[in-house]
């Protein structure tokens, strides 16, 4: 079993809001359409609209050195998380705080003006290089906030912001840090939007998670963290924990690259170890947070693994508000998902509308009143890694 | 935090365990080879047929996993027919400072010579992060946990932070565990330019290689090939102590920090990449089984990781 972690602030930042409430309260009662952005490459054939941040909300955000836009939503949502716990850098200061954050863009060498000149034999400005080496997002944040703690950049594609959670649990669980801010950050980029749509799993309308008419993804941005605490600091701090981090598992398909396997095997068993780790069983789960995505494949075998493991469990998916964040998104959801454990409110599946009958269950469709105390949030990724974790409302 | 090390695999330019053996006993170091990583031999673990799509970076990291893999069983590898012997309840974790640069490129390539509506869709997916670990997975045929790490800040230290959690939450008895780097011609003219405004003198070459380890729970050491390693990130007044009468290994780009603080540490391979703290540490376990006292050095910024050894033989 692996014991309870507390959760004692979020921060979180995605074309649905610029903090954790507005985000939250967009996905309650608004309504959010894709758009398309400006800094993505957009031809006739690859027209699939996308969910930005707008830049106002991390223009704020110092950009000495030159950090990535990824880098800067993930300190926008740190400090929004630092600002919730309310401790002064003093006292951070004298607290070991590590950074896990999981990403897919983030930690890439998508420099593709920098390599085309290059080719072209141009000595071209390094700018976009010494950009790329301050901005690898778990030391790019322990930097930004002075931190001395563990720091490691999780890139399990889009399964990483929730294995970046699952491994920051683990830290405080062996005691490595008194705090770890987990979670993962990702930016729209031109190269993982044409690799998306060359792959044809993105739609050119708004995507439909679950729905018997969805036609794939659409790409989204953000960055979110949980502020996890270990047990001698929650006293030492005086901190009301608001959630707590229970079981996490982690399993690979080995059945295909960009696939998931045709049965579910890879996520059941993620889901079984969160279940048994956390010591609860399927029936205690009051509502799931689903990966979603949109896509054929991943919405028929997620739906058929969330009918064979539960029984009318409502589920949600929330990529209709904020696109696909890819490394990002199990943060992003994690973070949602405590908030509805704590304001008994879950939010609609933005898109769907029409039900599959080759999935046989629906996700919530409307803003539901919920009394749950357990709830779970599941990631599919490329390479077939699917992970879960349970999450414990807390008592504040 | 001690894992027992029950098994190596190296693939590097020139290199093989053996010779790394024999360089490490002779305290001589190995010049970093100019050519690419032969990686034929994984024609022994697996048909060619099945490799055809697998790149370089992956090609590096499988090998180098599968000799960790032999080396742990302590047998010989036929041909891809016999079945590579996996460790009871395994996962895999694998650590690189840049990720699979290449097809990376390959896919820039794609989007400029036949523009973004042609592009490579095979580039994309095999540029993605985790899929060497993932490839791992499919060619064994083994469901288990599997996660990918991706920093040039100390990711020998992560990866064996990670290894240790999950082994000690009994995620996995048995981790195995690699890190790596592939050289391109890109990041070569890089390196060459950054070193250059920086008015840096040192002409380390860029290497690549894949070095993995073979890890489980302490309480094995015992029965462990080579022992148990025991880590530790300190701050650097506290390394000379901790180093007395030890041969140190550290990545070669690291011995004049280490000078510096009057530790004189050497590096068995001339090469410079994000993760040469992983040949240190596999050159440093060989020592170590030779019954010659060693510890591998890795800087994790400001402070070092101290990684000692416990022989079983000693």
């Amino acid at each position: 079993m692996d014991s309870p972690v507390s959760i004692c602030a979020t921060g979180c930042v995605c074309a649905a809001g610029s903090d954790t409430e507005s985000c939250f309260e967009t996905m309650l009662n608004g309504h959010i359409l894709p758009s398309f952005h400006g800094t993505v490459l957009y031809n006739q054939k690859m027209h699939s609209p996308v969910f930005s941040v707008n830049e106002n909300w991390i223009s704020s955000v110092e950009c000495s050195p030159s950090y990535t836009k990824t880098a800067r939503l993930l300190f926008k949502a740190t400090q929004e998380a630092l600002t919730q716990l309310g401790l002064s850098s003093d006292i951070l200061n004298t607290l070991n705080i590590g950074t896990c954050i999981g990403s897919s863009t983030g930690a890439s060498l998508n420099f593709k003006s920098f390599y085309q000149e290059w080719r072209e034999g141009k000595d071209t400005d390094l700018k976009e290089i010494d950009s790329y080496l301050c901005s690898n997002p778990a030391a790019a944040l322990a930097d930004y906030f002075s931190l001395s703690g563990p720091v490691q950049t999780v890139t399990n594609a889009c399964s990483s912001g929730t294995d970046a959670l699952g491994i920051g649990a683990s830290w405080i669980r062996q005691g490595l840090c008194d705090l770890v801010i987990a979670g993962g950050a990702d930016e729209l980029s031109e190269i993982s939007y044409t690799g998306f749509s060359r792959l044809m799993i993105t739609s050119h309308e708004p995507c439909q998670p679950f729905d018997k008419n969805r036609k794939g993804l659409n790409l989204g941005e953000g960055a979110a963290v949980l502020i996890l605490i270990g047990e001698k600091a929650l006293q030492k701090l005086n901190v009301t924990p608001f959630g707590k981090i229970l079981g996490y598992g982690t399993y690979s398909d080995a059945h295909h690259l960009t696939a998931p396997h045709p049965d579910g095997q890879g996520l059941k068993k993620a889901i079984h170890h969160a279940l048994l780790r956390s010591d609860i069983t399927a029936d205690n789960i009051g509502f799931i947070n689903a990966h979603g995505t949109g896509t054929e494949n991943n919405d028929r075998i997620e739906g058929a693994v969330i009918n064979d493991i539960f029984t009318d469990t409502p589920f949600t998916g929330i990529k209709g508000f904020t696109g696909h964040t890819l490394g990002a998104a199990g943060a992003i959801e994690a973070v949602m998902t405590v908030m509805s454990l704590c304001k008994s409110q879950l939010m609609p599946t933005e898109g769907f509308t029409e039900a599959d009958p080759d999935i046989i269950i629906c996700p919530v469709q409307n803003k539901t009143k919920i009394d749950a105390r357990y709830a779970l949030s599941e990631s599919l990724a490329f390479g077939g890694n699917n992970s879960a974790i349970v999450f414990e409302r807390g008592v504040a | 935090m001690r894992l027992a090390i029950t098994g190596v695999g190296l693939a590097a330019a020139g290199i093989d365990l053996e010779q790394l053996k024999k360089n490490v006993v002779n305290r001589t170091i190995i010049q970093s080879l100019p050519e690419k990583t032969e990686t034929a031999e994984l024609n022994n673990y697996f048909s060619p047929r099945k490799l055809r799509r697998v790149d370089h970076f992956t090609r590096m990291t499988m090998l180098a996993a599968c000799r960790a893999m032999q080396d742990h069983a302590d047998i010989s590898q036929d041909d891809f027919k016999t079945q590579l012997p996996i460790p009871d309840d395994m996962g895999i974790i694998i650590g690189s400072g840049y990720g699979p640069s290449e097809t990376v490129f390959d896919f820039l390539d794609s989007i400029i010579e036949h523009g973004a509506e042609c592009a490579s869709p095979l580039s994309f997916s095999h540029s993605v992060h985790n899929i060497p670990a993932a490839t791992i997975s499919l060619f064994l045929n083994y469901q288990c946990p599997c996660t990918t790490i991706c920093q040039t800040y100390a990711p020998l230290t992560t990866a064996l932070n990670n290894a240790a959690c999950w082994i000690t939450e009994g995620r996995s008895k048995n981790i195995l565990l690699g890190l790596v780097d592939e050289k391109t011609p890109l990041l070569e003219h890089n390196t060459k330019r950054m070193l250059d405004k920086k008015a840096s003198n040192t002409d380390i070459p860029l290497g690549e290689g894949a070095c993995f380890f073979m890890l489980s729970d302490a309480s094995e050491s015992e029965s462990a090939k080579y022992g148990s390693l025991e880590f530790k990130t300190i701050r650097q007044n506290d390394l000379a102590d901790m180093c007395k009468d030890s041969a140190i290994f550290a990545p070669k780009r690291t011995i004049a920090r280490l000078k510096k603080i009057n530790v004189s540490a050497e590096a068995s391979l001339s090469a410079d990449m994000p993760t040469a703290a992983a040949i240190e540490l596999a050159a440093a376990v060989l020592y170590n089984h030779e019954n010659r006292p060693s510890v591998c050095i890795e800087q994790a910024g400001k402070k070092f990781t101290h990684i000692c050894f416990h022989n079983n033989r000693r």
